[in-house]
């Protein structure tokens, strides 16, 4: 290739991609400006679609253009395709699970972790002068800080 | 067959029967790997997202503007790294480096908006056992930062590699897996902006 011509080729070659950048970075300027005025009000579930068509849309950009699978091997396309397939399987099977058998939402009414922090620190404390002394009180602290499996779901 | 199927190799043993780099298929199989990793991270985080019980909510301590710059700075360090493959595929060495290290500073801005955020969120009380929320957050996007520091210094030897002859035009396969490493930091952190950072103000 002549000297010349490999100069035109980067230029069109950076062009491309500066172009690319550019319509990413609006997409991401798009996406922030999604939560504020004047799309604030707008219905949740539009919201939500929008963010996820903005992300979808930069995701494949750049794999397709910054990462060259558009015109690069299919065989390449495929193998990461099947990751993806099985990373998102992954994460729709687990939340189809959890929507099936629930977490339970407050399995033990925990109490601020200030007061975690000082229950413990009674705990050793008491612990070190006189470990079986306040047995009744050391139960119920740790049944705070480490519940029983049966109070779980209740 | 496109430009990208169609590389100068040093050595033609690395052409396998695929007609592919044996290196090049090998991290795109090490990227579906983590893909997979990632969604069982992101799975995690939205699994156990609202159910924390103490410490403060996402809500209480998200700075949007914040997040949006740094992710802004991690897709422009994106744009830069696929000039400096373009650049050394063309053979010119002095732009490799010049985009290389811009890509380099990039990662490492991004590292530090993390370190900041980190800390700030750390002295908000959101600690990495203080609650689902920290837990499932911190390793989610701790484990992310990992794989930008590593981009980081691949990259850094990538630079100082060039000083020695090892970056030529015909080794930019060397550049093109870092590069391609390197995107895919990128897409994952797009994926955890929207799913981690955005949704949770609208859901």
């Amino acid at each position: 290739m002549h000297e010349e011509d490999k100069e035109v080729r980067g230029l069109s070659v950076v062009a491309r991609y500066t172009i690319t950048a550019l319509v990413l970075g609006i997409i991401t300027a798009c996406e922030v400006l999604v939560l504020y005025p004047p799309l604030a009000r707008a219905g949740d579930t539009f919201k939500i679609a929008l963010l996820c068509a903005f992300g979808i849309t930069k995701f494949f950009v750049v794999v397709a253009l910054f990462m060259h699978l558009w015109d690069d091997s299919p065989l390449l396309t495929g193998i990461f395709t099947l990751g993806m397939i099985i990373g998102a399987g992954t994460l729709v099977a687990l939340m189809a699970v959890i929507s099936v058998y629930p977490l339970p939402e407050n399995a033990v009414k925990a109490p601020p972790m200030e007061q975690i922090w000082e229950l413990r620190s009674q705990e050793h404390s008491e612990g070190a002068d006189a470990p079986h002394k306040d047995g009744e009180k050391s139960n119920e602290h740790s049944m705070i800080l480490f519940p029983k499996l049966s109070t779980v779901g209740a | 067959m496109s430009s990208h199927a169609g590389h100068l190799i040093e050595n033609p043993h690395e052409i396998g029967t695929t007609g592919l780099p044996h290196r090049k298929i090998l991290m795109w199989l090490f990227l579906a790997s983590d893909c997979m990793f990632f969604g069982a991270l992101i799975s995690t985080y939205l699994v156990y997202r609202g159910r924390s019980v103490a410490g403060p909510t996402p809500e209480e301590i998200f700075d949007i503007p914040l997040t949006s710059t740094s992710s802004f700075v991690l897709l422009m360090s994106s744009y830069l790294m696929v000039l400096t493959l373009a650049a050394i595929e063309r053979g010119d060495l002095t732009k490799f480096r010049i985009y290389c290290l811009g890509t380099a500073f990039c990662g490492s801005i991004f590292l530090g908006f993390q370190v900041y955020e980190f800390t700030h969120f750390y002295h908000a009380g959101l600690t990495l056992h203080g609650s689902l929320f920290g837990s499932s957050f911190f390793v989610l996007t701790g484990t992310h930062g990992c794989h930008v520091a590593i981009g980081v210094l691949w990259l850094l030897s990538l630079f100082f590699y060039s000083f020695s002859g090892g970056v030529t035009q015909k080794r930019a396969l060397d550049t093109e897996i870092a590069g391609l490493y390197w995107h895919f930091v990128d897409i994952v952190w797009i994926v955890i902006f929207v799913v981690v950072y955005l949704l949770e103000y609208i859901i």
